[in-house]
């Protein structure tokens, strides 16, 4: 038992002594890491793909805005469409033979007047003028 | 510096270069996928989208008909029918809402509308058909967008309009798009008319979405499909002008219906067709079938009178009389217990010896029953088939009837003696018209027809039937015996008329024999004689005027539609 208590002793002392200070100038020296290669290309690829998905937003923006724009002129190309094809159809319908008829049926072209209004005959004589046998008239040169 | 992290520069290493390989994999799979699917199943695909594009639109128009002038008589327009999804529908803009903004364009009770938007168990609900375009374009959809309702859907179709109305009626007929129905050249046509242009100028994909076609033409691109144009050979003017002289004298004889063929003889070209009574085809659904049918192609009538004409053009033609001949007219005569008198028996009752001049003018029946009996039943029978009586004349137009002729088989003396004065025969007014045509066209019978074809078509059949010879000796008679007759028939300014006129009792539909007091009255007549251009067929249904005769009520049909169509075609005067 004692020999143990000394042997416990002797290892408490020793770990409880300093350990040696090495005093000396070093150079200081930087980690090096070697870039894999790969980490390269997929920087460049990350920075390929950042400007093509910017450019594909913008663009997607600028389609967007301008189907939208088509698909509006196009439902009002479309309005206008119907509403000529109804017009050309009123038009063939107003310009149509039977539509003529009626309308020259309602105007009654050979209506009878309401009152006729009698003129007296025209008693005094009528002025007769002159036959002329002779103009004074100037010839002129190429006439 | 306190460090908190210490790295592993061996672990760093490791995990770098495996998160960048996990990268680069899934950059290379996605590569190598647009690889595949835009290089290597390329024409696959291109495949597969091409059958999902719908190359038509939400509408097309059906092809529009012209007259042969150009003058617009069938065209499509668009209505809407109105549907309802009341799932669809928003909660603060449920029926009530809905119903109160329809109601006011849609002339329907807003209570009868709000019931109808309240049914919650239908996935679809009809609300209108057949709206007009005008209120869905410019007022509907306006509201229901300014008061944002959802839940309606407006399913646009078209609609065949007429704008001349009942102009040319029988002619253009109709088309019910639902039930697959159409009369006229609505359906003769109809391959022609729903026949759409291979060039599409807009598609849409498997979704709907307009693709461009870079078409700068935004009409083109927005405008719907249109089938093919059909033009007829009708013009419009003269097919005014003898409806309106037909409908005049129905009116004034209280007659039951009426028929104007106006055709060119030399091509068979129908100018004008006029049926009484007529009907609006805009709404065909309103006219009874009795009114909308053509009954000068449906219905036959013993041609009486008129068929005189070909009786002597036969026994021209198979030598059996000369253009001298004459004959004795007894005034009546018997055959095989048979009494046939002429029609002016009680004035003249024995003519004595006559000419095929006076035979015409004074319409012997005695005499052209001797001339049908000195020809041999085969040459009469080869001769009135010539003539196409008895079948078809395959006018490009539906319902045509073939007529009745007897078969020679069942001829007797009497069969063809009658069959000479124009009874025991029933022809369609389409027959006569097209028979007497062959006549005025130097003996070359061609196929009526409406449709104005390009080049040559199988369907216009020309048939040389008789001699120019006995042709011209048949015109020069008819028209000498329209000079010299007392009626004013036929007599018009600046043309000679070559023409016959007919009476007919009408066959009893209720057993053997005649009507007594009701009859045929028509007319058949070309001019200008020198140069026959144009053909005028009068038939007119139990005139109930008194003194009903062809050349009292068909007469002055003809007159009147024959100075006008003179004006019109600006024909060359002959007098």
């Amino acid at each position: 038992m004692i020999a143990q208590q000394k042997l416990l002793e002797t290892r408490k002392k020793k770990s409880t002594r300093k350990k040696p200070i090495v005093r000396e100038k070093f150079p200081s020296k930087k980690a090096v890491y070697s870039k894999p290669v790969i980490l390269k290309i997929n920087f460049i690829l990350a920075i390929a793909l950042t400007v093509v998905v910017f450019l594909s937003m913008i663009s997607y923006l600028g389609v967007i805005s301008k189907e939208n724009k088509i698909k509006n002129f196009h439902a009002l190309t479309h309005k206008l469409n119907y509403e000529n094809i109804e017009l050309q159809n009123k038009v063939d319908y107003l310009k149509s033979f039977y539509a003529i008829d009626g309308k020259v049926q309602k105007i009654d072209f050979l209506k009878k007047a309401d009152k006729v209004m009698e003129v007296k005959k025209r008693t005094s004589i009528p002025v007769m003028f002159k036959k002329n046998d002779f103009f004074d008239v100037t010839s002129v040169s190429g006439y | 510096m306190k460090v908190f992290f210490k790295i592993n520069s061996k672990k760093y290493n490791f995990w770098s270069i495996f998160i960048q390989g996990l990268l680069f994999v899934f950059a290379g799979v996605i590569i190598l996928q647009l690889l595949n699917l835009q290089v290597f199943q390329f024409s696959k695909f291109k495949k597969t989208a091409s059958q999902n594009r719908r190359s038509d639109r939400d509408l097309s128009f059906r092809g529009e008909i012209f007259d042969r002038n150009g003058v617009r008589l069938a065209g499509d327009t668009t209505i809407y029918d109105i549907y309802a999804h009341p799932r669809y529908y928003k909660k603060d803009k449920g029926p009530k809402v809905i119903a109160s903004v329809l109601a006011k364009y849609l002339n329907e009770p807003e209570w009868f509308l709000r019931n109808k938007l309240s049914k919650y168990t239908y996935s679809t609900i009809s609300l209108a058909k057949n709206v007009d375009v005008k209120i869905v374009e410019n007022k509907l959809k306006d509201e229901i967008i300014e008061k944002k309702i959802r839940g309606l859907d407006f399913v646009r179709k078209s609609k065949r309009i007429y704008p001349q109305e009942n102009l040319a009626s029988h002619i253009l007929g109709y088309i019910n798009f639902e039930a697959d129905l159409a009369a006229g050249v609505e359906r003769t046509g109809h391959n022609n008319l729903a026949n759409m242009p291979e060039n599409k100028p807009v598609e849409y994909d498997g979704r709907g979405n307009v693709i461009y076609d870079f078409d700068t033409n935004p009409e083109k691109v927005t405008s719907p499909l249109k089938g093919s144009k059909l033009m007829l050979t009708i013009d419009s003017a003269i097919q005014h002008i003898a409806e309106i002289e037909l409908a005049k004298m129905i009116k004034k004889t209280k007659a039951d219906k009426g028929a104007v063929i106006i055709m060119n003889p030399k091509n068979g070209e129908i100018l004008g067709f006029a049926i009484q009574p007529t009907y609006n085809p805009n709404k065909y659904n309103l006219f009874s079938p009795s009114v909308i049918k053509n009954w000068a192609l449906s219905d036959v009538y013993p041609p009486g009178s008129t068929f005189k004409v070909l009786t002597i053009a036969s026994a021209l033609e198979t030598g059996a009389i000369t253009k001298n001949e004459k004959i004795d007219d007894t005034g009546k005569i018997e055959v095989q217990g048979w009494e046939i008198k002429n029609h002016d028996y009680d004035l003249n009752s024995n003519p004595g010896e006559i000419d095929l001049e006076y035979l015409f003018r004074r319409s012997s029946n005695v005499g052209s029953l001797k001339i049908a009996l000195k020809m041999s039943p085969y040459d009469h029978y080869r001769m009135l088939n010539l003539f196409g009586i008895g079948m078809k004349t395959g006018i490009d137009l539906p319902g045509e009837s073939a007529g009745i002729l007897p078969n020679i088989e069942k001829w007797d003396r009497i069969t063809q003696g009658s069959i000479g004065y124009g009874y025991s025969v029933a022809s369609t007014p389409i027959q006569m018209a097209s028979a007497v045509a062959a006549i005025a066209n130097k003996g070359v019978w061609i196929t009526p027809h409406v449709i104005k074809y390009s080049g040559k078509n199988k369907k216009i059949k020309k048939i040389k039937m008789l001699s120019e010879k006995n042709c011209e000796i048949i015109t020069e008679l008819l028209a000498e015996s329209i000079e010299k007759g007392s009626s004013k028939t036929g007599k018009i300014p600046k043309f000679k008329v070559a023409g016959k006129s007919g009476t007919s009792k009408k066959p009893n539909p209720n057993g053997v024999g005649y009507l007594t007091d009701e009859v045929y009255a028509s007319f058949i007549g070309y001019f200008p004689v020198k140069n026959p251009e144009v053909l005028i067929m009068v038939v007119i249904d139990n005139p109930k005027s008194k003194n009903s005769w062809g050349s009292t009520v068909a007469g002055p049909v003809f007159n009147s539609i024959a100075i006008e169509v003179g004006r019109v075609l600006n024909l060359e005067s002959d007098k």
